[in-house]
């Protein structure tokens, strides 16, 4: 992302790093209040700014002047976070923060445990409240971005397949097409596939055509079984509806 | 009904130490599957490890071991790693057993969720019935978190089919469909079925089918339409190689 497209908070926490923009957003909050809600409430604002900078927010008693994006951001957070709980009042507004809150957010996946919790909430909700099936690609690149640094994928992997759409196995299959082992062995266990035994990963082009072909094929009898990685060492994600193709 | 040796055997004829012992010889006995056994050692292993895993899921029960999310898992620097996943790795050069005795003896120090207790209750069970020294060298090393990497000793409990019989010390599984989005920790319950219709599920305690599907019900999203169930499906370990072994090592 180039940086002049940025808010200037976030050229601020790229340039200085988050414990700069920190402390020169609390002496903003000193020295000019309203310029530091402006830039708070900046339309470019990306969502790890605003996560960075909350406890300044409380602190320095701004909460009050936050636009409407940014106070139900917060509401968000302290709901997932199980700090209190938030009852949401209109949906619409609410959905419009979520994807805010994802797609700008995604890509600082991993900054912190708390971070990542929200992450996984917040793409939770969208996927099986307000069922947007177009973000599955962006959680499944957090999934697989996590799983290579070793981080813990299980809830957010069980929030992507109760989308219950078969598109959501294609995002994955993708994944069989990389060049990083992990992602591979990855995408092998999520769609609950084995590599070729003979030719190993050099088979895995072919599997990965004949995985969407099988996709195509039985794409109207295709049926989420809800298994987890709560329930089993491998779960099986989807199973055919043979009575429905006969 | 219960074959040993190809024999048909009657369930009056194997003598059997206590009452969930006898409950089961009796459900494997008027079943209509052929349970299969090479000697009678074979089965009275399988009641013995049965008792064993009932009485680990009491011990842990009553433990002061807590229920935590995978972020907030915690467990006994001194004997375990805590991985970032949230797992509990084995230190080097600490023995399994006594990591795994550790925690039940400083059960305070460790916290984590319901599919890493059960696993937790498995090795607990072993470790009651195998000599120290075999039950080391089976485990050289050990990862517990959910069934994630199960060691190849125990790699069935990871793995749940469809059965007939319901036996205690089977794993049973609450699943929860309509779980709200944002507690995936009440998506379902682990539990162990420690017969006369009780089961154990860590954070969630001993109790009647009909509590457990009650306590996930209200953990369920606000339009939700699907109750939580018990599924038809079972986890077991492999009896008869954990057997063989076992009288091996004798």
């Amino acid at each position: 992302m180039a940086l002049k497209t940025l808010s200037y908070l976030d050229r601020v926490r790229l340039v200085n790093g988050s414990d700069m923009c920190r402390s020169y957003f609390r002496e903003l909050c000193e020295r000019e209040p309203k310029r530091a809600v402006s830039l708070i409430n900046d339309k470019k604002l990306l969502f790890v700014s605003l996560f960075m900078l909350m406890p300044e927010i409380e602190e320095r008693g701004i909460y009050e002047h936050l636009n409407t994006r940014n106070t139900i951001a917060i509401k968000i957070c302290r709901k997932i976070l199980k700090i209190d709980s938030f009852l949401i009042e209109s949906r619409e507004e609410v959905y419009g923060v979520l994807k805010w809150m994802l797609i700008s957010g995604a890509n600082d996946d991993g900054l912190s445990s708390e971070y990542d919790r929200i992450i996984d909430g917040v793409s939770s909700l969208l996927i099986n409240t307000y069922t947007d099936k177009a973000l599955l690609k962006v959680v499944a690149d957090v999934i697989f971005r996590r799983n290579r640094r070793g981080a813990f994928i299980h809830d957010l992997v069980w929030a992507f397949f109760g989308a219950n759409d078969p598109n959501a196995l294609r995002i994955i299959a993708e994944f069989l097409r990389s060049n990083v082992k992990e992602d591979i062995d990855l995408a092998y266990k999520l769609l609950n596939l084995e590599p070729n035994s003979e030719n190993g990963y050099r088979d895995r082009h072919k599997q990965y055509l004949s995985y969407l072909s099988w996709v195509k094929e039985n794409y109207p009898y295709i049926i989420f079984t809800g298994e987890s990685f709560n329930l089993t060492s491998n779960p099986k994600p989807v199973s055919v509806d043979l009575g429905g193709r006969l | 009904m219960i074959i040993i040796s190809n024999e048909p055997a009657h369930a009056d004829a194997i003598s059997s130490e206590g009452s969930i012992e006898r409950d089961i010889i009796n459900i494997l006995s008027l079943s209509q599957v052929e349970y299969r056994y090479d000697s009678v050692e074979q089965l009275k292993f399988e009641l013995i490890l049965r008792k064993e895993i009932i009485n680990a899921s009491n011990e842990l029960y009553r433990s002061q071991f807590s229920f935590k999310v995978f972020r907030e898992a915690m467990c006994n620097q001194d004997y375990f790693e805590l991985t970032r996943q949230g797992g509990f790795l084995l230190k080097d050069k600490v023995k399994a057993s006594d990591a795994i005795a550790d925690i039940f003896i400083n059960s305070d120090k460790y916290g984590t969720e319901c599919a890493t207790a059960m696993v937790i209750v498995y090795y607990k069970a072993l470790l009651n019935i195998f000599p120290e020294d075999v039950f080391n060298e089976m485990f050289p090393s050990i990862l517990l978190m959910n069934w994630h990497k199960i060691d190849k000793h125990l790699r069935e409990i990871g793995i749940t089919s469809d059965t007939n019989d319901f036996l205690p010390g089977d794993r049973r599984y609450f699943a929860n469909p309509d779980v709200d989005p944002l507690i995936p920790e009440w998506q379902g319950e682990n539990t162990i079925d420690l017969g006369n219709g009780l089961y154990y599920g860590h954070g969630i305690g001993i109790h009647t089918a009909d509590t457990i599907i009650a306590e996930l019900n209200k953990n369920r999203k606000d339009d939700s339409e699907k109750s939580a169930y018990l599924m038809d499906s079972v986890g077991r370990p492999n009896f008869k190689r954990l057997a063989d072994i076992y009288y091996r090592n004798l």
